[in-house]
């Protein structure tokens, strides 16, 4: 059975394909991130109140791109994820 | 830990006369040292925490917050114990047995969370687990000898117990688990030598394995932060 993703790596994930992308549609960042539709909404929502990503169009789309907090988490996410698993937190 | 610290005669046994002849000095620095380790995990930790949000981190961050302010409040505070009012001993001893039980109940809870949390709360301080935090620490540190000792073993043994499930879950997987669990065991030596001092079992001469073990736990967190942060792989 494939291993449920934590909280900690799906934001991961969702930062680091906007960061591969520069900015990408709604969508997009949807089918990356792998997750259902409800648990998307919830993520992005939490993401933008935080303050890791933001909204902002290009060419009349909608996309996401990443703020300087967000690029700090990816940079920082190894240091992060050492000290969660190895302090058994 | 306060009888030990203070009633520790400095005779002629060991060779670090220097050391022993400025007790208060050293004990004062002893103090420092712990809390400024302290000031180092919490500073890390909460910028880790500040970034990710992760409750665990929030919890650890939290335990040695504790733990600063209870040497502190000790050995800084309680310094001029000595010729101090039996209230204010009192009272200062109760503070630093209020703090470091917090600080070994926050410890505790940063290895349980997952398992208790339903939903996340928004100021780690001031919420109804914190509440129960503070009563229990508040309860045990107004008991005396013979609960307050045992009832810090007993903690420190329930923390070594979740560290070696989490080291034999990971399997060797992450270097600092081995490592956490010998901090734990150099805090049970810290508390278990204090409590058999306090009853009279151990030499008073053995009050440095003491502090030792206290200084031993501490260090190895700070080493264990400090190369996470350096190698960033953990």
């Amino acid at each position: 059975m494939v291993k449920k993703r934590e909280r900690l790596e799906i934001i991961r994930d969702i930062l680091q394909a906007i960061s591969d992308a520069k900015n990408i549609k709604p969508t997009r960042l949807l089918y990356s991130s792998n997750l259902s539709p409800q648990m998307f909404k919830e993520y992005v929502g939490e993401l933008s109140t935080k303050g890791l990503i933001r909204e902002s169009k290009v060419k009349n789309n909608k996309v996401f791109i990443l703020t300087k907090k967000g690029t700090d988490f990816l940079k920082s996410y190894k240091e992060l994820e050492g000290t969660i698993r190895n302090f058994g937190l | 830990m306060q009888k030990l610290i203070y009633s520790y005669n400095p005779s002629h046994k060991m060779g670090i006369d220097l050391i022993l002849q400025n007790t208060e000095l050293m004990t004062i620095l002893y103090a420092f040292f712990i809390a400024f380790i302290c000031a180092i995990l919490v500073l890390k930790i909460d910028r880790m925490f500040k970034i990710s949000d992760y409750q665990g981190l929030r919890y650890i961050r939290n335990a040695f917050f504790f733990y600063s302010l209870s040497f502190i409040i000790l050995f800084v505070l309680g310094r001029g114990e000595v010729n101090a009012s039996l209230i204010y001993t009192k009272v200062i001893w109760f503070l630093f047995k209020f703090l470091i039980t917090t600080a070994v109940l926050f410890l505790l809870y940063s290895l349980i969370w997952k398992k208790v949390e339903k939903n996340k709360s928004h100021n780690s301080l001031f919420n109804l687990k914190s509440a129960t935090i503070y009563l229990i620490a508040l309860v045990l540190s107004i008991t005396g000898t013979h609960i307050f000792y045992p009832s810090q073993i007993i903690l420190n043994i329930a923390i070594l117990s979740f560290s070696l499930k989490n080291l034999i879950n990971e399997k060797n997987k992450y270097p600092f688990l081995k490592y956490y669990s010998i901090a734990i065991c150099a805090s049970l030596l810290h508390w278990t030598t204090s409590y058999l001092i306090e009853l009279g079992l151990l030499n008073a001469h053995t009050a440095i394995l003491s502090i030792f073990g206290n200084l031993a736990f501490f260090l190895i967190f700070l080493g264990g932060i400090l190369n996470i942060t350096r190698n960033k792989n953990g």
